[in-house]
């Protein structure tokens, strides 16, 4: 068989595929926001102010993991926001009402998947892009939440269990386990995601469905199963914002979509799919966390707290769009 | 022929994309009054030419005038205003609007928020519609109507932005027979009203029907050009095909006794009553035109569209209702359009073989990077391209290398039965050549081979036994030595070869 290549292709040096250096234009972000930070404010770089960001990451970390995911897939899941909330409420009516603990746990991931479920199986049953079934259910879990605690927070819980009381006040060092099993969550969907099939056929899935659907991927499992993941994920952060405040608002979790997805495309997890990695999600993460904490030291009124979300997603837009135009250029 | 003052004068138009010569000094000139027949085989230079006379393209050299008037190349608007008018293939229409809304949206007033009164409107809506001898109620949804009416909407559309000179592209392509008459009423009233239509069709029997006068194209040149009365259809069909180099590398292929690998009984839209059978180790090839239903046979073997019927692989009913299920029989479809269809062209030509090995693992499995980069090297070997491709870019790749990293894919998904669509779209002369070899060496390892293609002619240097289908059904079936490239293209464009 004859070599039909012409001399262009024949050209280019064999290279080693690049694994995930996209990711440092982001890391250099982080950096530089953490320069701003220490600059403006003496308190910033201490041991205390940097954990408390980082416990403050961890809740709205878990529902980035998922919505990075379920972008990546091609989707995108607006709910999150909402399950953490309503997964927090069962856990802790559970638990006020004296079902032992595994039981309450269980019950609030069982919330979380099941709305997930939801998500996912009415979105490709009714062949609609899930932002809008997820918009729906946005409203629709926030309201159930809101009905079955009356309104208020659920709080005076009876004496916690001893180990959720452990685990969600205790920590290693200024970590606390509950950012650590987070951070053990996102290694995990990483690992998954680069090196083994499944996350191979979630990126092929993401960026051209009909290639995919083609070679014989299951395009709407994949994307079923994606989701159902997002809002497990959901729920496993609102159970653990149980055991940290002990106490669980039918509101909690309002906005967190916006954050999420704000942290999701900012490290570089593509509106079109396809595209991206957790560790860029985790710096993405890292961003919004540091830019919360900053209009807190620098004395910002509270109410831009989402503001600041909606601008950073706009600003993240925008990057993206002015990268992939040089890129275009370049050829 | 009144040559006095034609309505429509090209003269001398070049036209080339890069190093490709797609008009070479084409003159055309048709009269008021006249249907004239476009032909030529794909690549012929048509739809060039199309675009051409649309505006959509400027000619290098060469100039078209309407009644005298000279057109300034590349401008679709400029042309418009001189009476030029493109009925495209797909229609373009706004399905959801009524016929009156679509037929005035070509002729809506030029300044913004101006008045027009709807009973004017109502009024000259009615009146082209009369003109073309339809009886359309024009509150209809447009979407609603059956295709042959919306054909009529969008001529009268042409007709009432003022358009004397109508090019109407593969106007009958999804017609059925009492549906094309109708249209041919409708294009002999227009052309009765001092205008002229230029129909481009690959159905020879119509265009004899209806023209006057016939031009042939053939890369790129005009080939030949008849008053459509003084010539039959060999003539024609001989200008359109020529000289045809035949390098057939099924040259030796006795009758097959090979055991029947796959047996496909059934329907789907656009296919009736099929009964197609493929033999271990050959190579068959569909042939049709486009509508032809030959395409959807494919998707349909693939598991891509739903078959009503069955499907038996060597005495065992198959149920195809994803191309998963195909693949895991061993039926592979490789679609026709790369871009779209097959090739993730933002990633590497290792990670796109790689898909068909990924797609095999149960889900968690551990990816060994350089266990995936072994694998597509050796399919590269496989079809002939440089390893040294593995880390580029699929989309920077020629179409030709891209076509062989589809199969090179497809081969990964280890089948016995290989399905290629339209298998050579978009590959120069040199790498078509080497992807037949290839065919041929793979139905020689026992894989079966179904395949279509564009390119009619190729079939026969290719295919062992050649299945001809017309408007969704099967027409001819037998060795493809039993066919030249006439009556192939007779077959298949239902007239009898002469």
């Amino acid at each position: 068989m004859d070599n039909v290549t012409t001399a262009s292709e024949g050209a280019v040096p064999r290279q080693r595929r690049r694994l995930g250096f996209d990711e440092l234009g982001i890391l250099v972000a982080v950096v530089l926001f953490m320069v701003i930070g220490s600059l403006t404010s003496p308190y910033f770089l201490t041991v205390n102010n940097l954990a408390s960001v980082l416990q403050n990451i961890t809740f709205l970390g878990f529902l980035c993991v998922g919505v990075g995911l379920v972008l990546m897939a091609g989707e995108i899941d607006i709910s999150v926001g909402s399950i953490f909330g309503l997964a927090s409420v069962v856990t802790a009516l559970m638990l006020k009402n004296d079902f032992p603990l595994v039981l309450a746990i269980g019950g609030g991931l069982a919330t979380g998947l099941i709305c997930g479920l939801i998500n996912g199986i009415l979105a490709q049953a009714i062949k609609v892009p899930a932002v809008v079934i997820t918009l729906a259910t946005l409203g629709v879990y926030r309201a159930v939440a809101l009905a079955l605690a009356n309104g208020s927070p659920v709080g005076g819980l009876p004496a916690l269990p001893e180990f959720f009381d452990w685990f969600g006040q205790g920590g290693i060092g200024p970590i606390s386990f509950i950012t650590i099993l987070f951070l053990v969550v996102a290694v995990i969907a990483e690992v998954v995601l680069r090196w083994t099939s499944s996350g191979y056929r979630l990126l092929a899935i993401g960026s051209h469905p009909h290639a995919a659907t083609l070679i014989g991927f299951r395009v709407e499992r994949t994307r079923v199963l994606v989701l159902a993941f997002s809002g497990l994920v959901a729920g496993l952060s609102g159970v653990c914002s149980v055991a940290y405040l002990n106490t669980a608002g039918p509101t909690g979790g309002t906005g967190y979509e916006l954050s999420a997805l704000a942290a999701t495309i900012i490290g570089g997890v593509g509106l079109s799919g396809g595209r991206g990695s957790i560790v860029g999600v985790l710096l993405g993460l890292c961003v919004i966390g540091i830019i919360q904490n900053l209009i807190v030291l620098w004395g910002v009124s509270p109410n831009w707290t989402q503001g600041v979300s909606g601008l950073v997603l706009i600003a993240a837009m925008t990057l993206t769009w002015l990268t992939r135009r040089n890129e275009g250029r370049a050829h | 022929m009144t040559q006095a003052s034609p309505l429509l004068a090209v003269q001398n138009v070049s036209k080339s994309f890069g190093a490709f010569r797609a008009l070479d000094d084409v003159s055309l000139s048709i009269a008021a009054g006249e249907v004239h027949g476009l032909l030529g085989a794909n690549g012929a230079g048509k739809s060039t030419l199309i675009g051409v006379l649309s505006g959509a393209h400027a000619p290098d050299s060469g100039s078209v005038a309407v009644a005298g008037t000279a057109i300034k190349g590349g401008s679709l608007q400029a042309a418009r205003k001189a009476g030029l008018a493109v009925v495209h293939q797909e229609l373009m229409m706004f399905p959801d609007r009524s016929v009156e809304e679509n037929i005035f949206a070509s002729v809506l007033p030029a300044a913004p928020f101006a008045f027009v009164p709807w009973k004017d409107r109502r009024q000259r809506v009615e009146a082209v519609l009369d003109r073309l001898g339809a009886h359309i109620d024009v509150r209809r949804r447009v979407g609603d109507l059956p295709l042959s009416q919306q054909q009529i909407v969008e001529i009268a559309r042409a007709l009432c932005s003022g358009g004397r000179v109508l090019v109407l592209d593969e106007p009958t392509s999804s017609l059925s027979q009492p549906e094309a008459e109708g249209l041919f009423e409708a294009i002999r009233s227009i052309v009765a009203k001092d205008a002229a239509v230029i129909f481009v069709s690959h159905r020879l029997d119509e265009v004899f029907k209806l023209t006057d006068r016939i031009t042939v194209l053939r890369d790129g040149r005009v080939e030949g050009r008849w008053a459509t009365a003084d010539t039959d259809i060999a003539a024609v069909t001989e200008a359109m095909v020529g000289q045809y180099a035949q390098h057939r590398v099924n040259a030796n292929a006795a009758p097959l006794k090979a055991p029947v690998a796959l047996t496909l009984r059934g329907s789907a839209p656009g296919v009736r009553d099929l009964d197609l059978s493929l033999r271990q180790g050959e190579v068959v090839g569909l042939a049709g035109l486009e509508g032809s239903g030959v395409s959807t046979v494919m998707e349909m073997l693939g598991g891509v569209v739903p078959v009503d019927g069955s499907v038996d692989l060597g005495g065992t009913a198959l149920r195809l209702r994803h191309p998963i299920d195909a693949i895991r029989a061993g039926i592979v479809y490789m679609p026709p359009d790369r871009k779209k269809g097959g090739l993730w062209l933002d990633r590497s030509v290792s990670d796109n073989i790689a898909t068909a090995a990924v797609g095999r693992m149960r889900p968690f499995s551990w990816l060994r990077k350089s266990t995936l980069d072994g694998i597509a090297e050796k399919r590269l070997e496989e079809v002939g391209v440089r390893t040294n491709a593995l880390y580029e870019r699929v989309g920077r790749l020629s179409g030709g290398n891209q076509q062989r990293v589809l199969l090179g894919r497809n081969l990964e998904s280890r089948p016995r039965i290989l399905l290629l669509s339209d298998f050579t779209r978009g590959v120069d002369v040199k790498a078509k050549a080497a992807i037949h070899q290839l065919v041929r060496t793979l139905a020689n390892e026992g894989i079966t081979v179904c395949l279509s293609s564009s390119d009619l002619e190729e079939l026969l240097d290719v295919a062992d036994r050649v299945v001809c289908f017309r408007a969704g059904r099967v027409v001819a079936d037998g060795p493809s030595t039993g066919f030249n490239k006439l009556s192939l293209l007779g077959t298949v464009s239902g007239v009898a070869a002469a």
